[in-house]
């Protein structure tokens, strides 16, 4: 049996938690060692992939809160309320878009597709469940959801310039807050870490989002924005709703940067890696639109090789260096212990 | 302890371990064994559902051995475990016999496809 090859197996241990490598650490590396032939030098593909998948999911545990084998899990967990708050932000932006011009123009509201009223339904009840703490609720809530932006994404028409590709992120993204909503603890352990105040910043975060809109109809009418002269439509520029779009997005990223100011600093510095690939992809997406931050029209975006590799690798090779990040400043400064 | 039904490792290492008691090592090739070289555990699985089973109090460590310089410990079936072990066998063999008796009503007959 080659040391070499041990030496691997105890770097993939080394991922589990130190409660859990002080239990079982060595039988395991016994049983690992005696299912390998002589000749072996590298660990079997599946085996690897069973110790990465148990080691993640047991430093999502949560034998008890505050600890070094938790901090992941409670960044990720309130990563998630955050998200929700957000998500349901998000899908109520396009009643607060065309509510705010039909009251500035005095219309009655129109009438949004069924699938919008689904989505604000979705999701204002997924964050009832977070604010109540169910994880199971929000967690079932999240998944249901992103499975509808599945069928959703299949039965629906794309516009013919735009690959069907660049209409599937809301089913990545409605996924990827699905999973931080079902660590164990979930919205609980969320809420936990957040205290209060935390919450009321994701909560901010998220009405800011949906009714940030609402400001450029406003402007109109008290006259800062101009629309119509002399009894006629003289058009809008489409540079306030840029300015609305960029604002809003770096108000909601100041306001995330507080939220995380007020977590454990461990947990923070995780809460901030894991924020960071979002913040990275919609950067991405500005990068590449022909609107950047958006635009009264459809974004349409280059949707050229480059463009992938920058939306797809660009989040991932953040989220590995962030994470990187995180331990060598933990390293350099002593980790400070519950 | 839960109540719910025990997923297949679990139900196996139980099986396994219900004769007499194993090393992580033995259980993973009398996992095999039982089930006709169908379910081959990994160590992380293993250790994953070992350590589940040991905190709900169905299993047990029995001895711990060192054996080339290196831990074994094995592990054996509590009362409780045994118990669970007799219920779940049940609840199964009630399944297996609704599905039987069903499928005889249509005519099918086990490893023998269409009658």
């Amino acid at each position: 049996m080659s040391a070499a090859l041990e030496g691997r197996y105890r770097r993939l241990l080394a991922l589990y938690p130190a409660d859990y490598r002080a239990a079982y650490e060595d039988e395991m590396l016994g049983v690992l060692l005696a299912g390998s032939t002589p000749d072996r030098r590298f660990p079997a593909l599946g085996e690897t992939m069973s110790l990465v998948w148990s080691a993640g999911w047991r430093r999502l545990r949560q034998p008890r809160s505050g600890t070094p084998d938790t901090w992941w899990g409670d960044a990720l967990a309130a990563v998630g309320v955050l998200a929700a708050m957000l998500m349901l932000g998000r899908q109520l932006r396009p009643f607060s878009m065309s509510g705010g011009w039909a009251i500035m123009v005095g219309h009655p509201l129109p009438a949004l597709p069924a699938i919008h009223w689904l989505r604000v339904a979705f999701w204002a009840a997924i964050v009832v469940a977070v604010l109540f703490r169910s994880r199971r609720l929000a967690a079932a809530g999240a998944w249901a959801a992103a499975l509808g932006e599945l069928v959703s994404l299949v039965v629906r028409q794309a516009p013919p310039d735009l690959p069907p590709l660049a209409l599937a992120w809301p089913v990545g993204l409605t996924a990827i807050v699905a999973v931080a909503l079902s660590v164990p603890g979930g919205a609980r352990r969320g809420v936990a870490t957040l205290r209060r105040r935390g919450v009321a910043l994701c909560a901010a975060a998220g009405a800011l989002l949906a009714f940030a809109p609402l400001v450029v109809p406003a402007l109109t009418t008290v006259g800062v924005v101009t629309v119509i002269q002399s009894g006629e439509f003289v058009g809008l520029d489409e540079r306030w709703f840029r300015a609305e779009a960029a604002s809003s997005g770096t108000l909601v990223l100041a306001l995330t940067v507080w939220m995380a100011a007020i977590l454990p600093p461990p947990v923070r510095r995780r809460a901030l890696a894991l924020c960071a690939p979002a913040v990275t992809l919609w950067a991405a997406a500005q990068v590449g639109s022909d609107r950047p931050f958006g635009g009264i029209l459809p974004t349409a975006l280059l949707w050229g090789p480059g463009h992938w590799v920058l939306l797809v690798v660009g989040p991932l090779l953040v989220l590995a260096t962030s994470v990187f990040l995180v331990y060598r400043s933990e390293r350099v400064a002593p980790r400070p212990t519950a | 302890m839960t109540d719910g039904p025990l997923r297949e490792p679990a139900f196996l290492i139980l099986t396994a371990l219900a004769a007499e008691p194993q090393h992580g090592y033995g259980v993973i090739e009398d996992v095999l064994r039982i089930s006709d070289g169908q379910v081959k555990l990994h160590t992380g699985t293993l250790y994953a559902v070992l350590d589940r089973l040991r905190s709900d109090g169905l299993i047990e460590v029995e001895r711990e051995e060192i054996v080339q310089s290196r831990l074994r410990r094995y592990y054996r079936l509590t009362g409780a475990g045994a118990q669970r072990l007799v219920a779940e066998t049940a609840r199964l063999r009630r399944h297996a016999d609704a599905a039987g008796q069903r499928l005889r009503q249509v005519g099918l007959t086990f490893g023998a496809g269409a009658a």
